[in-house]
């Protein structure tokens, strides 16, 4: 949490607007992403490649040798998301104003959600298993326009969105979540 | 369930629960209830799924032709011996992990069991306030109540976030419908 550092230029305050807090994603965070990719990725095709390669490998030294490439496969995959999801984690910005909440994402894309404190209905706060022991989690503002699809706990249910609609990965995300409640509360929609 | 503050209610039991670690009041905010989910509205589910999953496998150990039944002794071992142990052991600490905090100013949704999950919405957010019970719920007195506001809307808001398998549910209802009417702007 920092007060300090300079705004993209995608991001601009309105006058007299003071930033509260500014927030950013946390980098282990993707490694939990990229665990469930791979997971996911077994599941749905582990076994019938295991069964591929049973059956067409042929000898035991050919087992071993395709059993090396896979490491290494596996390994420059590992290296390749670490990197890039360093500049991805880099991109997520969120601001912390005394009007609103400003959720930043700039990697390829630019996506950029402001929501004003009196238009925020429920606060969300998700986190997992890996999240609670490194205090990590999402916690993801709601709003008539942005609705709970969008927050679900079970990905393969949650509804797709090409923007950022929470703040994803904030370390300490119920205490971020007491502080929105503190910023939310007295404020009335117009 | 414990009132804080408010009148006591006749039906509901005084049970003290304490407000989790994570969820901190806010200066001025005062608890009215603190809430937790009934251990029998866990088992009434998990038993029809069991059930349910006992006579897939009893109809397998039927149809299934002979030369495949080994596969069914750890099948059965499984369903019939380790699952109900491990389903209700565990039902019991994800009973325990949820708790619904009511203060004078919000409602939090809280549930703790591997993750966390948790929601919070000021009163004057919710627009409609859903009750369901159950046949097994209508006996034994237990409920959802499910707040419901324009960015929570049914069905997610009235399932995953809400006040589920609470004692008393239409004097919860009752009593956040008294919380939301108080933070209305008075009519002219």
């Amino acid at each position: 949490m920092a007060v300090s550092e300079p705004l993209p230029p995608h991001v601009s305050l309105l006058r007299n607007e003071k930033i509260i807090m500014t927030l950013r994603r946390r980098y282990p965070s993707i490694f939990t992403s990229i665990l469930s990719l791979v997971g996911a990725g077994f599941l749905l095709g582990g076994s019938s490649t295991i069964r591929y390669v049973a059956q067409y490998a042929g000898s035991f030294e050919n087992v071993v040798g395709l059993l090396y490439v896979v490491i290494i496969a596996v390994a420059a995959f590992f290296t390749l998301a670490a990197v890039i999801g360093y500049f991805y984690v880099r991109g997520h910005l969120y601001i912390l104003t005394d009007r609103r909440i400003i959720l930043s994402t700039k990697f390829i894309t630019v996506s950029v959600r402001d929501v004003a404190y009196s238009e925020v209905t429920d606060i969300i706060v998700n986190q997992g298993p890996i999240g609670r022991i490194l205090n990590y989690g999402s916690v993801i503002p709601l709003s008539s326009g942005v609705r709970g699809l969008y927050a679900l706990p079970y990905p393969s249910m949650r509804r797709f969105s090409y923007a950022k609609v929470g703040l994803k990965d904030v370390s300490q995300p119920t205490k971020i979540m007491n502080e929105l409640f503190g910023l939310t509360r007295f404020r009335k929609s117009t | 369930m414990t009132r804080l503050g408010g009148q006591p209610s006749d039906s509901v039991k005084n049970v003290v629960l304490p407000v989790p670690k994570e969820v901190s009041i806010a200066a001025g905010e005062q608890v009215l209830m603190v809430l937790g989910r009934s251990y029998i509205s866990f088992v009434s589910l998990a038993t029809i799924g069991l059930v349910v999953l006992w006579v897939v496998v009893a109809a397998l150990n039927f149809y299934l032709p002979s030369e495949h039944v080994w596969v069914l002794l750890p099948l059965n071992v499984f369903c019939f011996l380790l699952l109900p142990p491990l389903l209700y052991g565990l039902g019991y600490l994800y009973v325990k992990g949820h708790r619904y905090i009511i203060t004078n100013e919000r409602i939090v949704m809280f549930r703790k069991f591997i993750g966390i999950l948790l929601r919070t919405v000021t009163h004057d957010k919710i627009t409609d306030l859903i009750v369901n019970q159950g046949p097994i719920g209508r006996l034994c007195n237990y409920g959802r109540v499910s707040p419901i506001t324009a960015g929570m809307i049914m069905p997610m808001g009235a399932v995953i976030f809400s006040i589920s398998g609470v004692g008393s549910p239409y004097e919860v209802r009752d009593r956040i419908a008294q919380l939301v009417k108080a933070m209305e702007p008075k009519e002219q």
